[in-house]
């Protein structure tokens, strides 16, 4: 048995009657936790919970080993329980939408069409908006363009993954070496992202979008 | 898509906040329930704990699940 556990020990606990009641304490804690954090959010009801709950203690039992007692064990269950949910949330609201349709509708265009400035713009703009592009084209590989595309729309990272059929985690490392790239050549031009936050205050330059 | 000011701004915002080393999203979920009670109890947080933080600041989906669990571990600590 996982000490770490304390009182919620019983559910590593070989006595099957102790077990199953220390299962029924902790899915009427993620029932009470899930309806007071999400129930009033569209497509939420109480089916849509108990599915939650169920998937929860399952994913909460295979990981059990792996709580190291550096919180409350509820904290621990719940923040899974929350991930679990509202993934399942999120992508119930996008999955209408196909990361297809949004490459072919929304692709990045070409450097050369793409700058447009206004007059008055800053040129520390214009320049970031030129290294951004020509980084974008030349630099990112497909998924890597397609992540940041979907990120530009706020398309949730767990809906790419379903999609790509890849986990969130590597979405986000495909986002995070875009950065990356993104960041190094900006770097190489001589600025810094403060700089360029600087750039963009009101008084700087009058806006165009 | 043009990339518009607010796109460009929006891509300098994350690049002030990229780390050459970060947390994925399951990693942080690994912290976040240390992370949390801490930031509850207003205590400073822990150094191990500032790449969770870093994170947060990048990824809306975990800010979103975080913010949510915050919430409702307050509300339930102050009943
Ligand atoms: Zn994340």
């Amino acid at each position: 048995m996982n000490q770490l556990l304390g009182d919620w020990n019983k559910l590593s606990s070989p006595d099957s009657t102790a077990r199953d009641l220390a299962l029924s304490e902790l899915r009427l804690t993620l029932v009470r936790s899930l309806t007071k954090a999400l129930g009033q959010r569209a497509g939420v009801n109480e089916a849509f919970i108990e599915d939650m709950v169920q998937l929860s203690l399952l994913r909460i039992l295979d990981k059990l080993d792996t709580f190291q007692g550096r919180s409350a064990f509820t904290t621990w269950a719940i923040a899974i329980a929350l991930r679990i949910a509202m993934s399942e949330l999120r992508r119930k609201h996008w999955n209408n939408v196909s990361l297809d349709e949004l490459q072919q509708t929304n692709e990045l265009i070409p450097q050369d069409k793409a700058s447009q400035p206004s007059p008055d713009e800053a040129s520390e703009i214009k320049e970031t908006r030129e290294i951004l592009l020509e980084t974008i084209h030349s630099q990112l590989n497909e998924r890597q363009r397609l992540v940041l595309l979907a990120d530009l729309n706020a398309m949730p990272h767990d809906e790419i993954a379903a999609q790509l059929q890849i986990s969130r985690n590597a979405v986000y490392k495909l986002g995070h070496d875009a950065r990356k790239a993104l960041k190094r050549e900006l770097e190489k031009a001589g600025y810094s992202a403060s700089q360029l936050l600087a750039a963009f205050q009101p008084n700087s330059f009058t806006a165009s979008v | 898509m043009k990339l518009t000011n607010e796109h460009i701004k929006g891509l300098v915002e994350c690049m002030g906040v990229t780390h050459e080393q970060e947390l994925n999203c399951n990693e942080c979920l690994d912290l976040v329930p240390e992370y949390v009670e801490q930031d509850i109890q207003k205590q400073p947080i822990r150094s191990t704990l500032k790449p969770v933080e870093y994170h947060l600041a990048l990824c809306k989906e975990c800010r979103d699940e975080y913010d949510t669990l915050r919430e409702l571990l307050t509300d339930t600590e102050n009943g």
